[in-house]
């Protein structure tokens, strides 16, 4: 295990048992994490990746929830193997959490500067007043004006933006070296979308974090990812450099979710969707999850699940039918043969992430 | 704040009109002459027609009432037929025992229950927090009196560990030994009541559970102890306190027939004997007492949530 | 419903609830069949008998057989929470859809509201049993008022929130007519609420209407029903305990199994207690 690497997931499976079945929520999946680097992890929602990140904070749905099979190493050491005790010592002091709900994810019952301060002392060993020392000066570093105030303030006293920014307070109090950020812009206005993750980008650097960042927007993902884990149906479908995915995308999943992203250049008509909605996970499942809703399917795709392959250095796909360059997408293949074709298929709204 | 509560029972002045209504209200709805029933079946019509005109019931009903409104306002709510006394120091006499009684079941519904209800919660799913959930529904199925003369019958009866009904004042006797008459009635008492307020945290804290916040301060780090008092509990008191109005009213039902059941001297067993005696100013004055407390606890109630909830204090 | 016959089979114990539930219902039902006995046969020669052979339950102060009075009591008591709930339904429904949806009516109706709720149910019902007089309809009014208020909130707070539903909004805009509204689009989805709440008034006036006729100013003693039985009972407890026990035991497996029931239709009905999974 070469040491740069912090986080590395081996053919995690986390299932829920739920009154309907089983659901496969995350279903084999495998990535690393470098240190000091971000790694977005991208899908849309039934995709995982929440629970994913959840299954490395050991907080998923338990006792519905079970990691049945693979491992999660940080820093070498395995923690699906830990028990309860160990997880208090990694949760929010070397992984921190932030969500996506800022107006929910703080108790409106105590002071910002109280939940901090909880944070603090539940790793370190120090009195309130060190404690409320630290927790300003994490509200100085995450950009909160007038911090000696807002550590007095209740969180419905506080806007949306500056909730989240108090949550990173929270997070990065005890200084982790991995930071999970799931979804931390989405309920957000646009403007303090960019501003808090130019903060996240900000932080990563000067504290010398690695981030895991989990979104449905790919425009996310270019503005703070080094590499990128594409995730359908539990599984990954596609690992690359930032870079080299958004050059050439290998899966078509990929490809569809570039396409659907709206080019102010380009004015087409309308705006792309996958046609078909995110398979059920429940029971077994044979062959590639995303075969229903692809423009490319093959009859082997029904039956068996391909591999996650290094199809160009540093490049992993799982596709038995993978884009080459050149290949033509569904987005030229829209008013020929893609429509009856997605009208045949869809269920439901296409989705549109 | 005291501009919160001020406002809080400006506000309450239409329902306690309401209420003073309604209560003045059911001595007219009895059918037949309130008088004639005073007075008894033998009194001639001229004794009739003067007390009428004594106690006012000749003059216009809303002149009646306006009477009658004065008076409760200055503690004056009349005079039982029965004792011939006031109502107020009939009522007064009986509060000792209900008011020990309410205390000792309150102490046991909130031991009890408030544990019993948070192991329940923290232990969803399993074994215990099913079987929790069972005997609960159990006690709350249970009819309060047969409880009672069942204990009475084992405990009272059969075992002679406690004595089965009656209780001497502690305010006169000075002897608080006497509550030991009160064992058995409170134990009655609290077991349906308890059940509910095992049923209500359970509820409460598993609303909680799925808080995005709770996740929060488990991702913090936090023991999972720390987690359920201190952000699950602690934030499931805001139902638990609203649900307290519910708690009294179910408590004074259940007085009503335990202190019959045990021969207890208090209020709920004096309402059942003036119904029975159709002694109407005792049962008036009863019923607007509870229902003015009633109103009090609520108005306890909000200023408890404020307190509990920042979100409202400051709005 | 088939969410319900699922619901019910991963909770077995809700299964011996609805059993005992049809036990009961068929046993009042054939009343005449399953117990030849006249329960108001008085036999003085043969008071308070233990339970044996020929009185399986034994028999009451009169010489009466407990069996039969059991089995005749329960028709009295299951007609008498029958007409409850549905003279508190019925009522709340209407009274409720009518106050929800006209927004002049709100507040006035919160207020009384709050007042009802401030006479405790069963002092209510006192109260109330003084005026009407004892007699079965009469309790069941009684006690029916009472259950009122619970049901008429229930429906008064699911219409006012149904009312803003984008749907109902929608259907308006289209120049649908009140009536229409009410009864069309809002109606039908207070079924599943009602039903439940209907379950457990079920079960807690049975409760009620027992501690009545315990306090005696229920149902006329001569009236078999569980709670008279029990008021009778209570008398002579320490020589013919089966007196007490037997009718107890039915009034609270009754509850028992109607508050099971009621839990089931409850989680079933209530998406809050469903199981819910985060992140998935």
């Amino acid at each position: 295990m070469p040491s740069d690497i912090l986080l590395s997931i081996r053919g995690l499976k986390t299932h829920f048992s739920t009154p309907v079945g089983i659901v496969s929520a995350v279903d084999g999946v495998s990535f690393d994490l470098t240190r000091g680097e971000t790694l977005g992890l991208v899908g849309e929602s039934g995709s995982g990746k929440t629970v994913t990140a959840l299954s490395v904070m050991q907080l998923y749905a338990k006792p519905q929830g079970r990691i049945v099979a693979g491992k999660i190493l940080f820093e070498g050491k395995d923690i699906t193997a830990m028990g309860e005790k160990d997880m208090y010592n990694i949760r929010g002091n070397s992984i921190s959490m932030i969500f996506q709900e800022p107006m929910t994810s703080l108790n409106p019952v105590y002071t910002i500067g109280r939940q901090i301060v909880e944070a603090i002392r539940a790793h370190r060993a120090i009195d309130k007043k060190e404690a409320w020392a630290i927790a300003l000066e994490a509200l100085k570093q995450v950009g909160i004006p007038d911090p000696e105030r807002r550590l007095r303030s209740y969180p419905h006293e506080l806007s949306g933006g500056m909730r989240q920014r108090a949550m990173i307070a929270m997070a990065i109090s005890c200084k982790p070296t991995l930071l999970i950020a799931d979804e931390p812009t989405t309920a957000l206005d646009v403007t303090i979308q960019a501003q808090i993750l130019q903060l996240l980008r900000e932080l990563k650097e000067t504290m010398g974090m690695s981030m895991l960042m989990i979104t449905h927007d790919l425009g996310v993902i270019a503005e703070v990812a080094d590499k990128v884990a594409v995730m359908y149906g539990g599984r990954i479908a596609e690992y690359a450099e930032t870079a080299s995915l958004f050059a050439s995308p290998m899966h078509p999943y990929t490809r569809g979710l570039m396409d659907s992203i709206p080019d102010i250049e380009k004015e087409s008509a309308q705006l792309y969707s996958i046609p078909g909605t995110v398979p059920s996970l429940i029971g077994e499942t044979k062959g590639c999850r995303f075969a229903n809703r692809c423009p490319r399917a093959l009859p082997r795709c029904t039956e068996e699940a391909p591999e996650l392959v290094e199809a160009a250095p540093g490049h992993l796909v799982a596709c038995w039918n993978r884009l080459g360059a050149g290949d033509e997408g569904p987005q030229d293949k829209r008013s020929s043969e893609a429509e009856p074709q997605s009208r045949r298929m869809t269920k439901g709204e296409g989705a549109q992430p | 704040m005291l501009k919160f509560v001020l406002r809080r029972i400006v506000g309450m002045i239409p329902s306690l009109f309401l209420v003073s209504v309604l209560v003045f209200g059911f001595v007219h709805l009895i059918p037949g002459d309130p008088i004639q029933i005073l007075l008894g079946d033998l009194a001639t019509p001229e004794q009739v027609a003067a007390v009428r005109e004594e106690m006012g019931l000749d003059k216009p009903i809303w002149v009646q009432y306006g009477k009658w409104i004065a008076g409760v306002v200055t503690g004056d709510m009349g005079n039982s037929i029965f004792f011939g006394q006031s109502v107020l120091s009939v009522i007064g006499n009986r509060a000792e025992t209900s008011i020990l009684l309410a205390l000792l079941t309150l102490l046991l519904i909130l031991f009890i229950g408030i544990p019993v209800g948070y192991l329940s919660a923290t232990r969803y799913g399993t074994k215990l927090d099913q079987s929790i959930s069972g005997i609960s529904m159990g006690f709350a199925s249970i009819p309060t009196f047969w409880l009672g003369l069942t204990l009475m019958t084992f405990f009272a009866v059969k075992l002679k560990w406690l004595p089965s009904s009656g209780f001497p004042s502690i305010f006169q006797s000075g002897n608080w030994g006497n509550l030991r008459y009160l064992i058995l009635p409170a134990i009655t008492l609290s077991a349906p009541n308890s059940a509910l307020i095992i049923r209500l945290t359970r509820a409460s804290m598993l609303d909680v559970f799925k808080e995005d916040y709770v996740r929060t301060a488990r991702a913090k780090g936090l023991r999972e102890p720390v987690v359920n008092v201190f952000h699950v509990f602690r934030n499931s008191m805001n139902s638990l306190v609203s649900a307290l109005g519910f708690t009294f009213a179910g408590l004074v039902s259940g007085t009503v027939v335990t202190e019959t059941v045990f021969s207890l001297p208090g209020i709920g067993k004096l309402v059942v004997d003036s119904v029975l005696r159709r002694d109407y100013p005792v049962i008036q004055g009863i019923i607007l007492c509870i229902a003015l407390l009633y109103m009090a606890i609520n108005l306890l109630v909000d200023i408890a949530y404020g307190w509990l909830d920042p979100r409202i204090r400051y709005s | 419903m088939s969410g319900f016959l699922k619901m019910l089979r991963s909770r077995k114990i809700a299964i011996a609830g609805l059993a005992f539930l049809g036990f009961i219902v068929l046993m009042a039902l054939l009343a005449p069949l399953v117990a030849p006995i006249n329960p108001l046969d008085m036999d003085p020669a043969n008071r308070l008998l233990p339970p044996g052979k020929g009185h399986i339950f034994g028999t009451d102060n009169f010489g009466r057989d407990i069996w039969s009075r059991v089995v005749y009591g329960a028709r009295t008591s299951l007609i008498s929470s029958v007409g409850v709930v549905l003279f508190s339904v019925s009522i709340g429904i209407f009274v409720g859809l009518v106050a929800g949806y006209f927004k002049a009516l709100n507040a006035p109706f919160m207020r009384l509201i709050d007042v009802m709720m401030a006479f405790p149910s069963l002092l209510l019902a006192l109260v109330l049993m003084t005026i009407f007089g004892r007699g079965m309809v009469n309790v069941i009014l009684a006690v029916g008022i009472t259950y009122l208020t619970r049901t008429t909130r229930i429906v008064y707070g699911m219409t006012l929130k149904l009312k803003e539903e984008v749907y109902i909004e929608a259907f308006r805009s289209a120049g649908a007519s009140d009536l229409r509204l009410l009864l069309k689009h809002i109606f039908p989805n207070l079924t599943s609420p009602v039903i439940v709440q209907a379950t457990f008034t079920f079960a807690f006036s049975l409760l009620d209407m027992a501690s009545l006729d315990f306090l005696g100013l229920g149902l006329p003693p001569e009236i078999p029903s569980w709670g008279n039985m029990l008021s009778e009972g209570s008398i002579y407890l320490a020589r013919a305990p089966w007196m007490l026990l037997i009718p107890g035991l039915f009034i609270v497996l009754t509850v028992l199994s109607f508050n099971l029931v009621g839990d089931v239709l409850r989680d079933q009905v209530d998406p809050r207690f469903r199981h819910d999974i985060k992140g998935v």
